[in-house]
């Protein structure tokens, strides 16, 4: 039950409504029998429609009267009139509970399986005047997406009519999300769609900086920028050639190159083939039109892994935007999806100086936001290891130093599988999942050192692990017994602090070289 | 403009646990009589909202247990479906429910398991999606509704998963969201549905977790609760479906969990028990479950745990050998 007030009332106000509810009980039970026996004495008659007008009117989820009536109506052949009368019902249900599936499935059923020559059209303008009565109900959006394609309307006037809903009301999710499917559907060229939608949702967000829906929408038009390049890198390890990426791999994409044979999976990032006579030549990443998407040689690193494919004429509105959120920060310096928005842009298109000006903003935002402060957190680790990456992980590259980045998520560890020396120091990574190292197939020597760890559950299989360190962490628990599957691992080192550690560590495995520094 | 939050008053709630367990119980009741005739049409599920809240709150006993079972029987028809109650039609909702209420009570197994089956399988179309029943309205609560029914019995394998998750991916939309059919908005409870769904086909990798958990988060208002669409008002029952899909995805600590507890707590009613939409509205068992629900996944030690992806307790879900697949944080 919605909405519905707790209201307080007197003994006498108590028993006069509990004698109404006795009134309409007994009548709801009258009614429901009566239309039930008419059922199993197989009445299909108009007499037998108007019996149950009443109980659906009054409680319009009741499925199973509904399912008499669509009985009924197959069985009678009914009438124009009988088919006005019944959408007319539909239509008096929903006035009474605009959010009733049943109401509006009959509806829709009604149209397609009993009336001989529906009126689409006129089911268009019906749904276009509900939504101005109820402009974010999202049973009369969906059903309208059901009536706009039987009656073949054009795209261009539901693109028209969402634009109508939006001036009315910038703040309609509902209207955008709608443009968002009407864009797809037409297949139309994303660049100019990209271009007038940014111009539009930017008057959108700007006439109201709190409202959410345009600035959602608006991220979304960014966000659907894609990196230009897909392959990371290439590399060989004894006979398995290993080829990284930078996302997953789409469905409709596929790899060519090094034989016929199937190349495997360790997830969708990272791909793997055994060979036995390797001879590399060019990988090659191709689409379902066999258009070349990637291609990459061995141990090619690709350093702008995670620049986006922007055009000119696209990289100049994105600017003029930018420009714009710097101005509206100015006036509204507090304004979340001002900042939040700015924060993407920047990091979207890489100006000068954007890292740290995104960083000195994500700091804000987690001030201005604090509920969603670790949202925060996290969005700023990705960026930060994303920067590491494309500045510092070039071809001949052994070590990691991600120490002291303040970081409390774990993003494209799959880009370090090569790597040999990881030094994770000082970071937060208490709730982190440890299973995201199970990447970090070469190292052979890891620093976990103050990481405010209290566990080492899901602590991988690293089988060439040979040196980890665990100092000024607080673990005390038998979460430690992971280690035992990492085969090649000899030296752990903890503190003088950590001496309960340094028993339990013994317990498990005997061979273990403890080093207390 | 709109009123989007409630405003919380600054009496800190308490906790009345008695409370809850003499408001569930009177379900069935005298008291309730008129209500629960007027919403006959959906009794089985409104059985598994009170029992499951029941269970979870009082040590796992449910009283009555023969009586509830004879209650499902009575609702089994010659296809294989549940209705909500005796003389109506059967509905995958309502079977989805007198399965659910069958594992609460350990006794899954005396249900005619093929039957159900049957009527479950028979309910899927070529594209994948799911009918609610013969009258063939298609929604993604209804793939939930087949998918969650069939593993609990142990029968997934009874269906073309392949399309059913083929389908939910079509569902998909630019927020990361899911809506009830292609092309539908993106809303808080069809979105539990389908990542649901495909939590317990172990098909996690087609959600876009870092877009949809921060669509998700950003479903939490100043007042600590949620709602299930952008600029609506928040509502108890989203605390259960936003709050349990950022849990399967590992992205629970995007909200402020303190807050939503304050919201959930708020929305107690201290006197007569039981938990409503929000602060100050009539309690009833469908806002009393998802509220316990949603505490209980933020631990609270006076209710047992719970599972995010079938919404019924761990032990349960523990017991039928199940393991709904879930993403670690980042």
């Amino acid at each position: 039950m919605h909405n519905r007030l707790k209201v307080r009332t007197t003994e006498a106000q108590k028993a006069a409504a509990d004698r109404e509810k006795e009134k309409k009980l007994q009548l709801y039970r009258n009614t429901i029998n009566d239309v039930f026996e008419r059922r199993s004495r197989k009445e299909y008659d108009v007499l037998a429609l108007k019996s149950s007008e009443g109980l659906l009117r009054s409680n319009p989820d009741i499925v199973t009267i509904w399912n008499y009536r669509k009985e009924i109506l197959l069985k009678l052949k009914p009438s124009e009139e009988i088919i006005n009368d019944e959408l007319y019902l539909t239509e008096k249900c929903l006035q009474v509970n605009p959010k009733s599936y049943s109401a509006w499935y009959h509806r829709n059923w009604l149209l397609d399986n009993v009336d001989p020559s529906p009126d689409w059209k006129k089911e268009l303008q019906l749904c276009t005047k509900y939504l101005k009565l109820d402009e974010r109900n999202f049973h009369c959006w969906d059903y309208r997406q059901i009536v706009a394609s039987k009656c073949q309307e054009p795209i261009e006037n539901e693109l028209k009519f969402t634009m109508e809903m939006i001036e009315s009301n910038f703040s309609n999710y509902s209207a955008w999300h709608y443009r968002s499917k009407l864009f797809s559907a037409a297949g139309k060229d994303e660049e100019c769609t990209k271009i007038s939608e940014l111009s539009l949702v930017e008057s959108a967000a700007f006439t109201d900086p709190s409202d959410q829906s345009a600035w959602i929408y608006q991220r979304w038009l960014i966000g659907k920028l894609e990196p230009s390049k897909i392959i990371y890198k290439v590399s060989q390890i004894k006979n398995t050639v290993y080829l990284i990426l930078n996302r997953n791999l789409p469905n409709n994409y596929k790899i060519i190159g090094l034989g016929e044979t199937i190349w495997e999976q360790f997830d969708s990032k990272v791909w793997y083939k055994k060979l036995d006579n390797v001879n590399i030549n060019k990988i090659q990443i191709i689409d379902e039109f066999n258009q070349v998407i990637d291609d990459a040689s061995l141990d090619n690193v690709q350093k702008d892994i995670f620049n986006l494919n922007i055009s000119e004429q696209l990289q100049l509105v994105l600017n003029g935007q930018l420009d714009s959120l710097h101005q509206l920060l100015e006036l509204e310096p507090e304004s979340k999806w001002a900042l939040l928005t700015y924060v993407l842009l920047l990091y979207t298109l890489k100006p000068n100086n954007y890292f740290e000006n995104c960083l000195k903003n994500i700091k804000l935002l987690k001030e201005l936001d604090t509920k969603r402060k670790n949202y925060y957190h996290d969005l700023e680790s990705r960026y930060k290891i994303e920067y590491w990456i494309a500045n510092n992980n070039n071809n001949n590259m052994d070590d990691i130093n991600l120490k002291g980045y303040g970081l409390t998520a774990f993003y494209h560890m799959h880009m370090f599988l090569f790597n040999i020396n990881i030094d994770l120091s000082d970071n937060d990574l208490s709730h982190s999942n440890l299973n995201h190292l199970k990447y970090l197939i070469m190292c052979k020597k890891l620093s976990l050192k103050n990481c405010k760890l209290a566990n080492l559950n899901n602590f991988p299989a690293l089988n060439n692990l040979e040196s980890l360190d665990l100092r000024d962490n607080q673990i005390q628990d038998i979460s430690c017994t992971e280690l035992t599957k990492c085969k090649s691992l000899k030296t752990i080192i903890i503190d003088n602090k950590q001496i309960a550690l340094e028993k339990i560590l013994q317990g498990i495995n005997q061979s273990f070289n403890i080093k207390i520094m | 403009m709109l009123q989007k939050d409630v405003k919380l008053d600054n009496t800190s709630k308490t906790w009345v646990l008695e409370k809850h367990i003499d408001f569930l119980q009177s379900f069935g009741k005298e008291r309730h009589q008129y209500e629960s005739s007027m919403m006959e049409f959906l009794r089985m599920s409104g059985m598994y909202w009170g029992l499951t809240a029941l269970y979870l709150i009082n040590d796992g006993k449910i009283p009555k247990e023969d009586e509830i079972f004879e209650y499902i029987k009575s609702c089994e028809h010659s296809c294989g479906g549940y209705s909500p109650a005796p003389g109506h039609d059967p509905h995958l909702l309502y079977t989805l429910s007198a399965v659910q209420i069958a594992c609460l009570l350990n006794r899954e197994l005396e249900l005619p398991i093929e039957k159900i089956v049957l009527y479950v399988s028979k309910l899927q179309q070529d594209d994948g999606s799911f009918t609610g029943d013969k009258w063939g309205e298609i929604d993604t609560r209804y793939s939930f509704c087949a998918l969650a029914c069939l593993s609990l019995l142990g029968k997934l394998n009874e269906i073309n998963l392949v399309k059913a998750v083929e389908f939910i991916k079509s569902c998909q939309n630019f927020d990361g969201g899911f809506g009830s059919r292609p092309g539908a908005e993106s809303h808080g409870g069809l979105i539990y549905c389908c990542v649901g769904s495909l939590s317990i086909a172990g098909r996690l990798d087609l959600v876009d977790a870092d877009t949809l958990g921060w669509w998700l988060a950003e479903r939490q208002l100043p007042s600590g609760g949620l709602n299930g669409r952008p600029e609506k008002l928040p509502d108890v029952c989203y605390s259960w479906w936003v709050f349990s899909t950022l849990n399967i995805l590992g992205r629970d600590h995007w909200i402020d969990k303190e807050g939503l507890k304050t919201f959930i707590l708020a929305s107690q009613d201290n006197e007569g028990g039981g938990f409503s939409d929000r602060p100050g509205d009539e309690p009833d068992p469908f806002h009393t479950l998802f509220g316990l629900a949603a505490l209980s996944l933020m631990s609270h030690d006076k209710i047992l745990p719970i599972d995010p992806t079938y919404c019924m307790p761990k032990a349960v879900i523990n017991r039928l050998g199940l393991k709904p697949q879930t993403l670690s944080r980042p």
